[in-house]
């Protein structure tokens, strides 16, 4: 039996520690799960948005402690994969989400920027992106559009 | 990481085995392409061929290898898949390498 506009899967719910290692580790095992319902360019997109989403959270909102816990849920509907990211670390500057230009190119080689991409991908590559604070949870949902319906 | 570096093409090609240059190795990338980047000619080429994801740690890296070989030395890269040429083409990082659609094959025999 088919699903008009793709089949849907989930919700799954993954937790780990907060670590670059452990990142990719959960990476790989939500691409195990729900890469038989993404087409390839699907695949790439979510894997860098959650990429970003998660590193940041390592680097910026466990940035006064060692490590802390990440919840990662994700679910399949017919727009996209519907993604909802939990930490329990420092709250985002000023209670709201980082805007999402993306630099400019310095002309000079010396001059380029090594990061400050994260979130300026982030907003290119989601959909009804959103931040709440609620008791001493971060929780950040957004939605990668998927089947050709937005490209990067 | 697994870097390997060769001579092709007139220039040092290293070779990413990897299939990932992300936040957790980003550090480990960069020290290795210090070490094996010395002594190049005027260009390196890093073959991305098996690398199926770049994150922006990775990208970073991949931009502070450039900047320390440079001057004296450029750095190019070759055989972007699909993912890692989009995260190049989204940060407009594609305008800052050159990239070529293929890596020199490796010089056979001694």
């Amino acid at each position: 039996m088919t699903v008009p506009n793709g089949p849907r899967v989930g919700p799954m719910t993954f937790t780990l520690e907060a670590s670059a290692a452990e990142v990719r580790r959960v990476l790989g095992r939500a691409l195990d799960c729900f890469g038989p319902v993404l087409d390839e360019e699907g695949a790439g997109s979510v894997q860098m948005a959650l990429a970003e989403v998660m590193n940041n959270i390592v680097e910026h909102a466990y940035q006064d402690r060692q490590s802390g816990p990440i919840r990662l849920t994700l679910r399949r509907g017919e727009e996209g994969l519907t993604c909802q990211i939990e930490d329990e670390g420092l709250p985002m500057p000023g209670l709201s989400l980082p805007p999402g230009q993306m630099q400019p190119v310095a002309a000079q080689t010396r001059d380029l920027a090594e990061g400050g991409w994260g979130w300026a991908l982030i907003h290119a590559l989601t959909e009804e992106l959103s931040y709440d604070r609620v008791g001493g949870t971060n929780r950040l949902r957004f939605r990668v559009p998927l089947d050709g319906a937005r490209t990067g | 990481m697994n870097l390997v570096a060769d001579e092709a093409g007139g220039a040092r090609v290293v070779r990413v085995g990897d299939e990932r240059i992300d936040a957790s190795v980003a550090i480990q990338f960069k020290d290795r392409m210090r070490e094996l980047g010395s002594g190049a000619g005027p260009r390196l080429i890093l073959d991305m061929g098996r690398v199926g994801f770049v994150d922006s740690s990775g990208l970073g890296a991949i931009v502070a290898v450039m900047k320390f070989l440079a001057p004296g030395c450029r750095l190019e890269l070759a055989a972007l898949t699909p993912t890692v040429a989009k995260v190049f083409r989204m940060t407009r990082m594609d305008t800052v390498f050159a990239i070529h659609a293929e890596a020199p094959a490796p010089a056979h025999g001694a």
